[in-house]
């Protein structure tokens, strides 16, 4: 594929997970949020984050995709070590931009806040990265940008600006927009906590779609009820370390540990 | 006046009476009132000489001076704009040699008067008759030539001009950056976006909605300035033409006039040059 892939290790067995985090850690100065993170989410599957304010969930997803460095650990998706590239002596190089762009290319992102481009159409925020990183363009581009406005329910807002939208139609251009490269693995930070109730479940509605077409997905969210009907896996977090995971009914159902106990009952 | 509809799908609209505003109007007669006698003072005071100023609009002089003009407005634009541009860039730069230069040159071109930077670089033939490239401390030499080679007045009103406006521009530039919210690099940077085709089709059409209203003033601030070009000395633009013609005649009324009259109209035309900037790069605003 690309001139990373084959620098970095071999390439992974197939029943290999899509993403791998092995003891990460993140600092903020002092502050030390991520202390020791290990987590795997295999192909096709849901993993859903949950968690108090602060706890690092957003910090994890933006560490994976490289909006954050880490200060330790290894990060691996699709077997790609993500950031570093080793030598034959097994030394790390940093790798340069054009390929951390590159392998930010396989991993789409959908923020709280859309972070949609307020300048460009709705269709051109679709078709801006497959135009500027695979050179693609004309109506090719066209009517698949316009399948995944139909797969977010909003075909008849092509030629809109972000402004003109509500927030949970804004929300799900977004989602077109990180699915736009084909990523091998969506990761969704509260992608419906700056929404209003009542759009809430378009945008959710959405997601659930995307799970059952067999997407990898990390998903931070505060919806617990959404979590657990759509997760494979949930993570409870707290406080920079994985408390508590494992199926849905097991974390959200029946909690082992008082942390996690202590949240639902605050948040449920 | 747009009239107000009075109904519409069969609703009639609610009629009521204006509040009368008997200040404002009273204000609006007086302006009107002082406005007539200044425009029919100017016709009828012979010491305008309205007939000179027609005589002068357009002689070839004022002609040729105003084309000066209007090049030595656009090219040290020009260059304000480009220096502008890498100032903004190496002041970002982590190298801190980078963002020091780039610092201390806008404390330098912002802290002196651009009278006295033109006045330099006026001199700057006398400060260096040679211009000679090579390594410091009496190293190799690779390149020298007289500086009278390729300067000139003009080149030196130029610089004068451009540097002292790049100065101004790059904190310009730099309000417009910092007014992009964070949030739009990340997604940027999430698509994989190259970083250059982030800065060019992400950051900076929207910067430019911050910057051009600005830009527009200092394009207009570049087009008066030229009158100071003088200090080079450089003779050619409008204002230093005019002012000759004027001396000669012993009539300097009409050929401020005449100056003031085409510097009014570039201005007009820079203004609506910017008006249709702003529109094109306001694309996508919450109305
Ligand atoms: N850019 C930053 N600079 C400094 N500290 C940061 C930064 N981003 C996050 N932090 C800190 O890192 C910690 C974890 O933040 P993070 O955003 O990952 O929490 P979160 O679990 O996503 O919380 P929330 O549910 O409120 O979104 C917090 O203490 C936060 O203050
Ligand atoms: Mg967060």
């Amino acid at each position: 594929m690309t001139s990373v892939m084959s620098t970095v290790e071999t390439k992974p067995a197939a029943g290999a997970p899509m993403v791998e985090l092995r003891g990460v850690h993140k600092f903020f100065g002092e502050n030390h949020v991520l202390k020791g993170i290990d987590l795997s989410v295999g192909r096709g599957q849901v993993v859903a984050l949950i968690g108090p304010s602060g706890s690092g969930k957003s910090t994890i997803l933006r560490s994976i995709n490289m909006l954050e460095q880490i200060e330790a650990g290894e990060i691996y998706v699709d077997g790609q070590r993500m950031g570093y590239r080793a030598d034959a002596q097994g030394e790390l190089h940093d790798l340069t931009e054009k390929q951390i762009a590159a392998q930010r290319r396989h991993i789409g992102m959908v923020f709280q806040r859309f972070n949609l481009f307020p300048h460009m159409t709705v269709i051109e925020n679709i078709e801006l990265s497959p135009k500027l990183t695979q050179r693609r363009h004309g109506p090719a581009l066209r009517t698949e940008a316009m399948e995944l406005l139909a797969k977010v329910g909003l075909s008849e807002k092509a030629d809109a600006y972000p402004a003109q939208l509500s927030g949970g139609q804004q929300q799900r251009v977004a989602i077109a927009r990180a699915l736009a490269l084909n990523p091998d693995l969506m990761l969704f930070d509260e992608p419906t906590s700056a929404l209003d109730p009542e759009l809430v479940g378009d945008v959710l509605h959405v997601i659930r779609d995307l799970a059952e077409s067999g997407m990898t997905m990390l998903i931070v969210t505060h919806e617990i009820g959404f979590a657990r009907t759509i997760a494979d896996q949930v993570l409870f977090m707290d406080q920079g370390i994985i408390q508590e995971q494992g199926t849905p009914d097991e974390v959200i159902g029946h909690p082992k540990e008082q942390r996690t106990r202590d949240f639902l009952s605050k948040v449920l | 006046m747009l009239r107000k509809p009075t109904q519409r799908d069969g609703v009639d609209f609610i009629r009521s009476r204006p509040v009368r505003h008997l200040g404002r109007i009273i204000a609006a007669v007086v302006l009107i009132y002082l406005a007539v006698c200044l425009i029919d003072g100017m016709r009828t005071n012979s010491n305008y000489h309205w007939d000179v100023v027609g005589q002068y609009l357009f002689d070839v002089r004022i002609m040729r001076s105003l084309v000066w003009t209007l090049v030595l407005t656009v090219i040290s634009m020009a260059l304000g704009i480009v220096l502008a541009v890498i100032l903004s860039l190496m002041r970002e730069s982590r190298n801190p040699v980078n963002s020091s230069v780039a610092n201390i040159w806008i404390w330098f071109f912002r802290g002196t008067p651009v009278y006295t930077q033109l006045l330099f670089w006026g001199l700057f033939a006398v400060l260096y008759p040679k211009f000679t490239l090579g390594l410091p401390f009496g190293g190799a030499t690779f390149l020298s030539v007289d500086t009278q080679q390729f300067y000139n007045a003009a080149v030196a009103a130029i610089l004068g001009l451009g540097l002292n406006e790049s100065a101004y521009l790059a904190e310009i530039f730099r309000a417009g950056f910092q007014s992009i919210p964070k949030g739009q690099m990340e997604a940027a940077d999430a698509l994989g976006l190259p970083r250059r085709q982030a800065m060019w089709r992400i950051i900076l059409p929207q910067a430019m909605r911050v910057i051009i209203p600005p830009t527009g003033n200092e394009a207009i601030g570049m087009l008066k300035t030229t009158s100071l070009v003088l200090a080079v000395p450089f003779t050619l633009e409008i204002t230093y033409v005019t002012n000759a013609i004027a001396n000669r005649l012993y009539l300097p009324i009409p050929l401020l006039l005449v100056a003031a009259i085409w510097y009014l109209l570039i201005t007009s035309i820079l203004m609506v040059g910017q008006y249709f900037l702003e529109k094109k790069f306001g694309k996508g605003v919450a109305v």
